[in-house]
């Protein structure tokens, strides 16, 4: 708690910090009417003192933060050692031959889908439009709260405000590399979405439906032994993520579902 | 004017750059704690803050300029200069806006 309070409190006490010593500075230096020599050595002294608060500030708090995160990985680590943490890593000799077929429920605003998983080793469970994909080593233990390596989901969005255009600039302006494909039923992207932690990030698969405001979005994650968020979720190599990906996104089957349209005996033909 | 310039920039700068942003963000953080949803407001505050950031730019390069011309930061023979105090800070305030004008242009064309 108390490192808690001292982290949210520190940026506070930053910016608190520097303005003051601004104030003061400039206040000083302006009694002064910019001739510095003619100050005693008191205000002389206020004044450096001032003027170099902000910098050692700074200091403090880049060592707090750097302390901070060094005694979260000393302590995962002794946790991981000691056993009190179990560390789950996805096995990757699993057989990737046995695969099942998953259908999407069919409806008149989202589209079919179906897609392969590795049987033995993954299940599937429909939450509302979404998909999750799981890891069937933790379908049993409680205590795991967060099982599944990925996700496909439905997302509904307002054309007038997220469009493929914008999720496209958005890659670029934040230099995440994609690859784009044009398709029958939409555009389609890839790309490798790293996250804050090294060696960290997620595999994203975009399906911006023609004529339909839906994105279909499979996203299957990966995460290092530094990333402390390990105690939260199944460790995944990049490279059993890779596969994964790469299998799903191959044996993904897509149609759009044609609306049925009613016609009445009073309508003209 | 010189006057007048000088007092409006040491009032509407702590304004524009601290109040207005913290009203923002607390009416903001007051709508999504509620759950009601009224852009009107936020659009009225956000309005009110490009006005006083024009006002201020165009306060700042007056007082820029006339405290140029006036060499109020001169130094004399005594080796001090007839700025006062909140000359100061009126100056300092100037730098800040226009540094900040410029760096949000800079952004805009990047």
């Amino acid at each position: 708690m108390a490192t808690i309070f001292l982290l949210a409190a520190v940026p506070v006490l930053l910016i608190l910090g520097t303005v003051v010593s601004g104030v003061v500075c400039i206040y000083i230096f302006a009694k002064a009417h910019g001739n510095i020599r003619s100050l005693d050595k008191k205000k002389k002294a206020v004044l450096i003192f001032f003027a170099f608060l902000p910098f050692i500030l700074i200091g403090l708090s880049l060592t707090l933060m750097s302390h901070n995160v060094n005694e979260a990985h000393d302590k995962l680590s002794e946790d991981i050692a000691s056993g009190t943490l179990t560390l789950h890593k996805v096995n990757e000799s699993i057989n990737t031959s046995e695969t099942q077929i998953i259908t999407l429920p069919v409806s008149s605003a989202i589209p079919q889908l179906s897609f392969e998983i590795f049987k033995e080793y993954l299940y599937v469970t429909k939450e509302g439009q979404d998909i999750k994909i799981k890891t069937k080593e933790f379908a049993d233990i409680a205590q795991l709260t967060k099982n599944d390596i990925g996700h496909i989901g439905f997302i509904k969005f307002d054309p007038s405000v997220y469009s493929k255009d914008a999720n496209e600039l958005h890659f670029k302006k934040e230099k995440i590399q994609y690859t784009k494909q044009e398709t029958a039923i939409g555009t389609a992207y890839q790309s490798d979405q790293r996250d804050g932690y090294d060696g960290s990030g997620r595999f994203v698969y975009q399906m911006f439906f023609n004529n339909v405001d839906y994105v279909m979005t499979l996203s299957v994650g990966y995460n290092s032994e530094n990333d402390l968020r390990v105690r939260y979720s199944p460790l995944v190599s990049k490279e059993y993520a890779n596969n994964l990906f790469k299998l799903m996104t191959s044996t993904l089957k897509l149609q759009v579902a044609t609306p049925i349209i009613k016609k009445t005996a009073t309508e003209p033909l | 004017m010189y006057k007048f310039s000088k007092i409006s920039i040491l009032v509407l700068y702590p304004l524009v750059s601290l109040v207005l942003p913290l009203m923002t963000f607390g009416v903001l953080g007051t709508q999504l704690a509620s759950g009601t949803s009224s852009s009107g407001s936020v659009s009225t505050l956000l309005n009110v803050n490009t006005l006083a950031t024009i006002a201020l730019l165009v306060l700042a390069i007056y007082y820029g300029y006339r405290t140029y011309k006036m060499q109020l930061f001169k130094k004399g023979d005594d080796g001090k200069n007839k700025a006062t105090v909140s000359d100061y800070f009126a100056a300092a305030f100037t730098v800040f806006i226009i540094g900040g004008v410029l760096s949000n242009l800079l952004k805009l064309i990047a």
